[in-house]
């Protein structure tokens, strides 16, 4: 068994809004084993990037902790968290936004080894041309600029950036929802070959369930700020026990003449607002099991299989 | 100085990429050349005029001369050369504005930088104490400044640079705001960059754009204040030859002798082109998109 890097509980992130507080994450709880990819989708708004975000201490977590290779980093210091950030780094979703226009790739490269004062002079160039190179960026690219690059070049440059320090975890969030199709497999190939090369831990957050197969070990399906489920990778797909990820799941096209009319569950209804919501079960209003009993509380997250967790009270009653 | 590697790729500095694009911009690198000859004339006046007696001297006998072989931009209403005049005011009012919007710039565009970044209740301070400077007419901040300080040219400048700094924090502060929220800076607080670093490095270059040309233009405008308040006996002093000056003393004779005011005039017109074109060029090099 691999050491667990990453142990995150009871994580909340409130946003204070005029019409009351907005329940970005709001209770969520999960561990990490070193050189793992936990997967974590869920559809736009549930919180799963604000998760992320937290994690990396980006944003202030409201309450919860997050420990991360033994220590809570919610009570690091500045100086501590700066340490700290060298051994867990972001790649961001959008390549178009997330880097800076006026910098040439050289010097967005050598950014995080300036700021971390990790070498500098010839040495630093040396490294530059190697990072580039291990990302799969051509040397002649270093005095390039970012609008003169496809996405995926862009893409290459974050991933630099991020290995620059030589993290153990990286939070990826959405690092291929934005790039083209044919340089999504690229990528992720690429992220995945330096997962083999150097073991890091990945939290992969996207919406797309096609590109978390491909990469995770184990997936967390996320539902307006909370973890409605979560287990290996296989047993999700095969076994998905919540109805919102089994209505995610049915959601997946499939390009087959035959599917064409293939009966679906389709998700009725809205999501709901995240700002002060009940406590209740937050699918209930969309769920077709739901009954009185998910609308007295919220439903814990409960181990029902080896590995496998779900937060719905009607869970081991058969296929509903 | 860009160095070589093992495979002979050159990382260019920042420094040299600009250069390299402001080269080719053909109305930039005029507005420099102008701007450089009239910057040499100014600083070598002292080996080919004797300040005493062509800049000081007045000689009524000679006063308000025509163009000759002796005067060759004629006399003013004082007998003292026009062009000895220009010459040396270049040395004085090229000072006062370039000095005067560099130190408005620097220190409105820091205010302007960390309001915006910071954002909260500093914004907030610091932004209403702006607004009382823009609020009082900026002639009477300058005349309160100089009344506490004592006039001369060094007090002249502070009192002009202060009436200039709100307008500058206000223009970066506002680009610094649609900035501060974009992914990349989140993205360089992620690899631990510091936010002094944050500041310098991402926001300012890309928040520059819109102040550097307004900075140029300013360069005119704040030559003119300094005359405006050198009118009102506030700042330079004469026999001091500066631009702005000259230009309110012709104005007494503009009907006889209009040359007394076009030159200076003309002298204004041309730093504040030859510094425009600059700044606009300097504005397209900063950002490589428009290479």
């Amino acid at each position: 068994m691999a050491e667990t890097i990453l142990e995150v509980r009871n994580l909340k992130k409130y946003f204070k809004t005029p019409h009351g507080a907005l329940h970005a994450v709001d209770g969520v709880s999960f561990t990490l084993e070193a050189g793992r990819t936990l997967g974590v989708v869920g559809e736009s708004g549930c919180g799963k990037s604000t998760l992320g975000r937290v994690v990396l201490r980006l944003l202030e977590a409201t309450e919860g902790s997050i420990v991360f290779d033994g220590t809570d980093i919610l009570r690091c210091s500045g100086r501590e968290m700066r340490a700290l950030r060298r051994q867990m780094q972001m790649i961001f979703q959008d390549p178009y936004e997330s880097i800076n226009p006026r910098m040439s790739v050289g010097e967005l490269i050598a950014e995080p080894l300036i700021v971390n004062r990790i070498c500098k002079g010839a040495e630093m160039d040396r490294k530059i041309l190697e990072l580039m190179d291990t990302v799969g960026l051509a040397s002649r690219l270093i005095n390039a600029y970012p609008h003169e690059l496809d996405g995926g070049r862009r893409q290459r440059i974050g991933i630099a950036r991020a290995l620059a320090v030589s993290p153990k975890f990286i939070v990826c969030d959405e690092p291929v929802s934005a790039l083209d199709v044919s340089i999504q497999a690229q990528i992720l190939n690429l992220m995945q070959d330096l997962q083999e090369e150097a073991g890091f831990t990945y939290l992969f957050i996207s919406h797309n369930l096609s590109v978390v197969k491909h990469i995770s070990d184990d997936i967390m399906v996320m539902y307006l700020g909370q973890v409605v489920e979560k287990a290996p990778k296989a047993d999700l797909f095969r076994e998905p026990l919540h109805p919102y990820t089994r209505a995610l799941l049915e959601a997946i096209p499939i390009p087959k003449l035959s599917s064409r009319n293939r009966q679906r569950e389709i998700l009725q209804g809205e999501i709901k607002s995240p700002i002060e919501p009940p406590e209740e079960c937050r699918f209930a209003g969309r769920c077709r099991y739901a009954t009185e009993a998910c609308r007295k509380g919220v439903p814990p997250l409960r181990e029902v299989r080896p590995g496998h967790f779900v937060a719905c009270i009607r869970a081991e009653e058969g296929s509903l | 100085m860009g160095r070589k590697n093992q495979d002979g790729v050159k990382k260019r500095s920042q420094a040299q990429e600009v250069w390299m694009r402001l080269r080719k911009n053909r109305q930039a690198m005029l507005g420099l050349a102008v701007f450089l000859v009239i910057a040499a004339a100014a600083l070598t006046a002292p080996l080919y005029i004797n300040y005493e007696e062509q800049v000081v001297r007045q000689d009524i006998s000679s006063r308000l001369l025509p163009p000759s072989g002796e005067h060759p931009l004629g006399t003013d209403s004082l007998g003292r050369d026009m062009l000895a005049r220009l010459i040396y005011g270049a040395r004085i009012s090229i000072t006062i504005g370039l000095v005067t919007a560099i130190s408005a710039l620097t220190i409105g565009g820091l205010i302007g930088a960390v309001a915006g970044f910071y954002g909260g209740r500093l914004d907030n301070i610091i932004m209403r104490i702006m607004d009382i400077f823009l609020s009082m007419p900026s002639i009477l901040l300058a005349i309160a400044v100089i009344a506490a300080l004592g006039s001369g040219i060094v007090n002249i400048m502070i009192s002009v640079a202060i009436s200039y700094i709100p307008i500058y924090a206000r223009v970066i502060r506002s680009s610094v705001l649609s900035i501060r929220s974009r992914e990349y800076i989140e993205s360089a607080r992620a690899i631990g960059t510091g936010d002094l670093r944050i500041i310098c490095k991402h926001i300012i270059p890309n928040a520059i754009g819109p102040v550097i040309v307004q900075a140029t233009l300013g360069v005119g405008e704040i030559i003119i204040s300094a005359a405006g308040l050198s009118f009102l006996g506030l700042g330079i002093e004469p026999p001091l030859p500066e631009w702005g000056k000259m230009l309110s003393e012709g104005e007494e004779v503009i009907r006889t002798m209009p040359s007394q005011v076009v030159y200076p005039g003309l002298c204004i017109m041309i730093t504040v082109l030859s510094l425009n074109l600059l700044g606009d060029g300097l504005r397209d090099a900063l950002d490589p998109r428009l290479k």
